[in-house]
């Protein structure tokens, strides 16, 4: 059904007499097959209604007009289109009206720039529409007021390159700045042209646009711009871990550029397979649990918003053709007091796990002989303490101190569970806190160690003293508890 | 110049607790086989860091 067809705008509820062909009808000359391609691949299984919001002015799109498009002897339109996805019909009253109902069907939107040959740009889609259960992400929350109405949308953003001002470096640094800037109040929102704009700075020679690409170290060093401490990893340095530091990152909640052999795209989730048994070789011992990981969740700008990356790589649509062995490097925008990165941090509590003193063995024998699952992830403090209550801690104490006790911004934490319980019930043992402000020779970096029966705090670093004071606190009763799970959100 | 406040994190933290070293010169060896232990593996690391760094110069993206 078609509803005010000549207006502002247009509801479409796709039927029998009304497909996604029809959406081409109304939206052409903006949206192209193309266009319309992309949408179906991601929408076509959940909306059963589009509105179609003409005259739409995106500030990103008139930002790149602006600063590039309108130099052109041929200009295109200065103006959008805006679509708006619902999972069942709606009119004008209804989304006027407001409302639980209204707002539940709401799938986000797309903006359409009449940009060629990539129409799509400005984009939040719930992640919902792709994700199932298993996956993880990091997603921001946006406000829409269509009709007056403010609705809600919860997912990462995307946009295509427009393959003159923008192309897929731009289009990946977008993404992600724009993640930051909608979640962090910390962090300045940018406009695409800004982000060319950014490669004046070490163009060293090159035009800026229209843009030919940028190396990757000069993604890093736009990050750096945008006040954020950017590390690089190249799989070719890292060959047995590259994989698991990838994970470890975005287990932190620190959505990154993954670079493929000439494109880059942006990771921010993972998908895990808890049913993986323990794998033959030692009977006892640790893993990480990038073990269970089957997939990255990634976006990539020539494609769709929301597609897996897997292992083998694939040849379903929703999926990304890459496999892992073709990521060839990964650029994580660390925050700037996050001096630890997590190869370093994962080093020292490796060597603190076997240490004749704090260690396992000395300090928790029966756990040594178990078999473990270690995750390892980088969250801020106030995260940290906000969900202890809820989480219980194993033990009353534990929860205590650590509510009670200073500590830095940022921390790195290495939950330690049995592997079973870990798959079965996401349920854990104890952790090691420590703290990512600290420099990887400093042997006092850890903040607490707590084995199922013991707390260690080292209570003279949290006072800022000298030297330690490692405190042993002994506890009873003992209990298992939920892992820490607000670096991501689950479906 | 007045005393140190003591701070507990828990109340009767003295009572509950002990410190984890008898002496400082258990802390000590602690300390110092730590440290000397991590230098080889961190210094690996750092030429990691160092030569990814120097590849993402070669790698173009568009």
């Amino acid at each position: 059904m078609i509803a005010n067809e000549k207006g502002v705008f247009v509801f479409l509820s796709f039927d029998a007499m009304h497909s996604w062909d029809t959406l081409l009808t109304l939206a052409a000359p903006e949206l192209d097959r193309r266009g319309l391609q992309r949408l179906q691949a991601v929408l076509a299984p959940h909306s059963q209604a589009v509105v179609i919001e003409r005259h739409y002015i995106d500030k990103d799109y008139r930002d790149t007009f602006s600063q590039f498009h309108s130099k052109r002897f041929n200009t295109p339109s200065s103006r959008c289109l805006r679509l708006h996805f619902f999972r069942k019909a709606v009119g004008e009253d209804s989304i006027v009206a407001g409302g639980d109902e209204i707002a539940k069907a709401y799938l986000g939107y797309v903006v359409i720039r009449p940009t060629k040959p990539n129409c799509v740009g400005r984009t939040l889609l719930s992640s919902a529409v792709r994700f199932h259960q298993k996956a993880h992400l990091s997603v921001c929350e946006e406000s829409v007021l269509l009709l007056g109405t403010r609705l809600k949308v919860i997912g990462f953003p995307f946009i295509s390159q427009d393959a003159d001002a923008t192309v897929c470096a731009q289009s990946a640094l977008w993404m992600l700045l724009r993640y930051y800037s909608t979640r962090y109040a910390w962090y300045s929102e940018i406009l695409p042209f800004q982000i060319t704009n950014l490669a004046n700075h070490h163009a060293l020679g090159s035009r800026v646009y229209p843009s030919s690409g940028l190396y990757s170290w000069q993604l890093a060093e736009a990050l750096r711009l945008q006040r954020f401490a950017p590390v690089v990893y190249s799989r070719n340095q890292y060959p047995a871990t590259f994989d698991h530091l990838l994970y470890t990152y975005i287990e932190s909640g620190l959505p990154l550029l993954i670079t493929v052999p000439g494109h880059v795209i942006v990771g921010y989730g993972h998908v895990s397979s808890y049913d993986r048994p323990w794998p033959p070789g030692p009977p006892v011992g640790h893993l990480y649990s990038s073990y269970f990981n089957a997939a990255w969740c990634i976006s990539d700008d020539n494609k769709f918003p929301y597609q897996t990356l897997r292992a083998a790589g694939s040849s379903e649509t929703v999926d990304s053709e890459f496999g892992w062995p073709q990521i060839e490097e990964f650029i994580v925008p660390l925050p700037e007091k996050v001096f630890l990165t997590a190869e370093q941090v994962q080093a020292a509590i490796e060597r603190l796990w076997q240490d004749p003193y704090v260690g396992v063995t000395a300090q928790s024998p029966a756990l040594a002989e178990r078999r473990l699952i270690f995750r390892l992830y980088l969250t801020s403090s106030r995260s940290f303490k906000r969900h202890l209550h809820e989480r219980g801690m194993g033990n009353p104490t534990v929860e205590t101190i650590y509510l009670n006790l200073p500590m830095p911004h940022f921390v790195w934490i290495c939950e330690v569970a049995d592997f079973d319980a870990y798959a079965a019930k996401h349920e854990i043992l104890g952790e090691v806190i420590w703290d990512a402000t600290r420099n990887a020779h400093e042997p006092n970096g850890w903040v607490a160690l707590h084995y199922p029966e013991k707390l260690l705090v080292d209570t003279g670093s949290a006072f800022n003293h000298s030297q330690q004071r490692i405190t042993e606190f002994p506890l009873e009763p003992i209990s298992c508890y939920s892992l820490f799970s607000s670096n991501l959100s689950s479906l | 110049m007045p005393p140190v406040l003591d701070i507990e994190l828990v109340p009767n933290e003295t009572a509950i607790s002990k410190p984890l070293f008898a002496d400082d010169a258990t802390y000590q060896q602690f300390r110092e086989s730590f440290i000397e232990s991590m230098i080889p593996e961190l210094e690996r690391l750092q030429e990691a860091r160092r030569k990814s760094e120097e590849e993402a110069r070669q790698r173009l993206l568009r």
